[in-house]
């Protein structure tokens, strides 16, 4: 027999009594003004900024990196910096990617001054934010999945979009056949040593949301 | 009504007051209460260590004997758990049934049966509030700190009936004492500093006494302070409500 | 039944220093998650309600699972059966070497630390790397996490340092987490860009959308699977969720649960491979099927594994996760373990006061300690149990069925209490005298005082 179906026969073979699916509990509505509220709270309260209002783009990328070279936007951004439009992943990161990185660690002192590899800012564009916990959503449309990991300081813009209570408001509104979805509520962070806080542990460093 | 007095064993043996206490309370409040002198224990201690296949017996006992009275009550909170909890799993009957619903802690009957709202006795001291995690998580005499809702506390409601005592606020409202039966002696040292760290919070709050619905956590606390020569007093809670003997 | 266990315990209690602090660190996260519940006023029709999709999981998982792996196929993703622990092993590995793949990263995943998985690479010559901080520095250090969240929570900075020093050339002495996280940070850069796959733990499987979820704080699973040609989804068969908006409750419930944080940083959804890449997701048995027939433990099978139940532990903060002796401490682990391997983990259900707050805190409410009750009964009438103490506690039995023995005994007690000299009561072989002193023995017992009072 192979596995599966004896995984399956064994679980068919055990009687357990039925259980309906319950209803989801409703919760009483906000208004907007005081879900933009929550909003920025919780995303601060996360370890983001959230920015709104006259946008300076160049000032935005150089609060979150002031030594920022490689930029990449998916939208177009009105800056003095020069930023890539389009992003292309080298087939095999490995070796070249691995040698840049490895140089920066010779000496510990290098350890604190982050080095370039592939992005240093990335700028993306979302539609769904959630007030509860200050995030916001990413879709497929990104053009690689890995940039908002990979990047060192992620900037979101929210433009268009829908800011919703909780996540399940959230999950009510996301198109569930989408090949790949991410719900981001701060920059990277770890408290796996001696349970304090470091922003920054493996992926964006920052992140910033603009509210347009 | 009628009520029948279930002593635990400990308190039978080691705190006679509380069993007097609890008596003389209920007599105040107008209860005939009957003592039946063949009794032991619920059983707890052996199935709280894995046989409780053996406590048939013994439940058996506990129902026949308190057959004719309109309620059970006995000052243990985790001995009233013991029996609605699991005896009428353990002895399937109606009666195994009635008697697990009829039986109440002191506590509880004390509210929700005879509306207990005044006091006249008085007990100017500060005191800590232990809650037993049975009566607490198992009889819900309590919100417990995990629950997410509408705070409550018998044990506080009846404490705050008494004048000039103080209730004092500890940093860990209802952490475990370490007691828990067969464990205190399975697992000596550790129930031993989990009872150290309960003392601690007290002391740390300024409390002058301990109090409790539950004698069995108190008689762990008071063990392990007296060992360490930590001054302190220790009272079942009805024993303040029934006042202290001169 | 050993005794290493209680003797584990009583090891880790001695060093009342490192008692005080990692009792603080778990209480510490206990707080922050009853700060974060508290807020919430629906918190507990979300776990009534999470529970309740979780009992329905269990009544229809077979059901659930086909309907999962149909609209995983139909994604493009690749589902593999797995009975136990060493089957899941062979098929990752052989995933791993139909592709000619040596290196590969791995986020958190209490399963295939279950399985065993790392050693099982290692002897195929292929590199692990586990990328979850906390388990990078367990894995440097070779060995198991002591929590489900929070792997390295035994350890003090000063040892991380250390370690980190001897693996990843950090300066001597150094113990700053933030210097430490950012020389991890930059170790595990590397590690990432020279894998060409990935694996990952899940925390939901939709059966509805056939995807796995992912949540983690540090973004290293998903920086792992969207760098690599091949990602690799390791999953216990329990993780099925039927509906995609379950995830609306489950998300909002596990990382308050977890850490106190109202989500986790990112909450990553895998449906289809990228372009050109191939995802796999392996569904596991080793014992759950069997554990599911149990229907006084079923309900264990709810757990997401916030870890919840293990920070609000008052053995578990006192006595160390590596105490349990167990791939998953802590409440939770003292049914899991002994419910599958009951030979090894025979000890687990008594190493707990009952005190009920796992069952409080649980987001999907699992009867914790109504369970270790239970799972004690257990024990003590199929598994070995030395007669010595069987025989005792039928002696006790005796005693307590017979009111004149037990009068007897009682009295002779407090006799004893009140004349024999203090060495003769505290001997060591009183488990109860060892630590505390016994109450002062009254003259007569409350039945004596009644028959005296109140019998004419
Ligand atoms: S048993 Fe409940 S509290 Fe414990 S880890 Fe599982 S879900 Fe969390």
């Amino acid at each position: 027999m192979s596995s599966r179906s004896d995984i399956l026969a064994r679980l068919r073979g055990t009687a357990v009594p039925a259980v309906s699916l319950p209803a989801y509990p409703t919760i009483p509505e906000l208004t907007q003004e005081a879900l933009v509220e929550r909003f920025r709270a919780n995303a601060s309260a996360a370890g983001s900024t959230v920015i709104s209002g006259n946008l300076n783009w160049s000032e935005i990328i150089s609060s979150a990196s002031p030594s920022a070279h490689k930029i990449y936007s998916d939208g177009n951004i009105d800056t003095d910096k020069s930023v890539m439009r389009s992003f292309s992943l080298p087939e095999t990161l490995s070796k070249s990617h691995t040698a840049e990185l490895s140089r920066t660690r010779t000496s510990t002192d290098n350890i604190n001054q982050p080095h370039s590899v592939l992005l240093d800012v990335a700028v993306l564009t979302s539609h769904l934010a959630v007030a509860e916990n200050g995030s916001i959503w990413l879709t497929d449309s990104v053009e690689h999945r890995v940039i908002p990991f990979i990047t060192e300081h992620l900037i979101i813009r929210l433009i268009d979009y829908d800011l919703v209570a909780t996540m399940a408001d959230a999950y009510d509104r996301l198109d569930s056949s989408l090949a790949f979805c991410i719900c981001i509520a701060g920059p990277s962070k770890t408290a796996d040593i001696e349970q304090s806080l470091v922003i920054g542990a493996q992926a964006a460093r920052s992140l910033t949301i603009v509210l347009e | 009504m009628k009520v029948g007095l279930f002593i635990p064993c400990f308190i039978d043996q080691f705190y006679p007051q509380v069993g007097i206490a609890c008596l003389e309370l209920l007599e105040k409040h107008g209860c005939t209460v009957s003592y039946p002198l063949d009794q032991s224990c619920c059983g707890q201690p052996l199935a709280n260590a894995g046989y409780e296949k053996k406590t048939t017996q013994i439940c058996q006992d506990y129902v026949r004997r308190y057959q004719d009275v309109d309620y059970i009550v006995t000052p243990s909170g985790s001995c009233a758990h013991h029996v609605k909890h699991n005896y009428p799993r353990l002895v399937e009957s109606a009666d195994a049934q009635s008697a697990a619903e009829r039986t109440y802690d002191i506590i509880d009957f004390l509210v929700d049966v005879l509306a207990m709202d005044h006091c006249d006795t008085n007990h100017p001291q500060r005191v800590g509030l232990h809650i037993g995690c049975h009566s607490l998580r198992g009889l819900r005499q309590a919100q417990s700190s995990e629950i997410v809702g509408e705070e409550f506390s018998r044990p506080r409601y009846l404490t705050s009936l008494i004048p000039g005592i103080e209730i004092v606020s500890l940093s860990r409202q209802d952490e475990c004492c370490g007691f828990g039966g067969t464990f205190a002696v399975n697992h000596g040292e550790l129930s031993a500093r989990m009872g150290h760290d309960r003392l601690q919070d007290h002391i740390a709050a300024g409390a002058e006494a301990i109090i409790s619905g539950d004698m069995s956590c108190l008689m762990h606390l008071q063990g392990l302070s007296k060992r360490k020569k930590i001054d302190m007093n220790f009272y079942h809670i009805a024993e303040l409500l029934n006042g202290l003997p001169a | 039944m050993s005794t290493t266990v209680a003797r584990d315990i009583e090891a880790y209690v001695r060093d009342e220093k490192r008692v005080d602090w990692h009792d603080e660190s778990l209480w510490h996260i206990r707080s922050k998650r009853d700060r974060s519940t508290h807020g919430l006023p629906e918190w507990e029709q979300l776990r009534q309600t999470a529970s309740q999709i979780k009992e329905h999981v269990i009544s229809k998982l077979p059901d659930l699972l086909e309907e999962f792996e149909r609209n995983a196929t139909a994604n493009g993703v690749k589902v593999h059966w797995a009975r136990d622990a060493q089957e899941h092993n062979e098929i990752v590995v052989q995933i791993l070497q139909s592709q000619q793949i040596d290196k590969v990263v791995k986020s958190k995943s209490m399963l295939t630390e279950e399985c065993k998985l790392n050693h099982h690479l290692e002897k195929h010559a292929i590199q692990v790397v586990d990328t979850d901080l906390g388990e990078r520095i367990v894995q440097l250090r070779d060995e198991e996490p002591s929590h489900i969240v929070l792997p390295a929570i035994h350890l003090k900075k000063e040892e991380i340092g250390e370690l980190f020093h001897e693996h990843l050339g950090t300066d001597k002495g150094a113990a700053d987490p933030k210097y430490l996280t950012e020389a991890a940070r930059q170790h595990l850069r590397t590690k990432f860009l020279e894998s060409t796959a990935a694996i990952t733990g899940v925390n939901f499987a939709i059966a509805e959308t056939g995807g796995v979820t992912i949540c983690t704080n540090e973004g290293n699973a998903d920086l792992g699977v969207n760098l690599a040609r091949v990602q690799i989804h390791c999953m216990g068969i329990e993780k099925i969720i039927p509906r995609w908006t379950d995830l609306g409750i489950f998300t909002r419930l596990l990382g308050r649960s977890a850490t106190g944080q109202s989500t986790t940083i990112y909450t990553s959804h895998y449906h289809k491979p990228r372009p050109g890449t191939e995802m796999h997701i392996i569904l596991v048995d080793n014992g759950r099927s069997e554990h599911r027939k149990r229907e006084d433990f079923r309900a264990s099978l709810k757990c997401i594994r916030c870890g919840a139940c293990i920070n609000t532990c008052p053995v578990y903060r006192r006595a160390g996760g590596h105490s349990y002796g167990a791939t998953i401490p802590g409440p939770i682990g003292s049914i899991l373990n002994p419910t599958r391997k009951p030979e090894d983990h025979a000890e687990l259900p008594f190493a707990s006061s009952l005190c009920g707050s796992c069952t409080d805190v649980c987001p999907v409410k699992i009867n914790i300690h109504e369970q270790l009750y239970l799972l004690r009964q257990d024990i003590t009438e199929t598994s070995v149990v030395p007669a010595s103490k069987t025989r005792s506690f039928s002696f006790l039995a005796r005693i307590l069925t017979r009111p004149r023995l037990y009068r007897m005994a009682g009295s002779t007690a407090r006799w004893a209490t009140r004349n024999l000299p203090r060495w003769a009561i505290y001997h060591r072989s009183n488990a109860w005298g060892q630590y505390r002193d016994l109450p002062a023995a009254p003259q007569d017992s409350f039945r004596e005082w009644y028959m005296k009072n109140r019998t004419s």
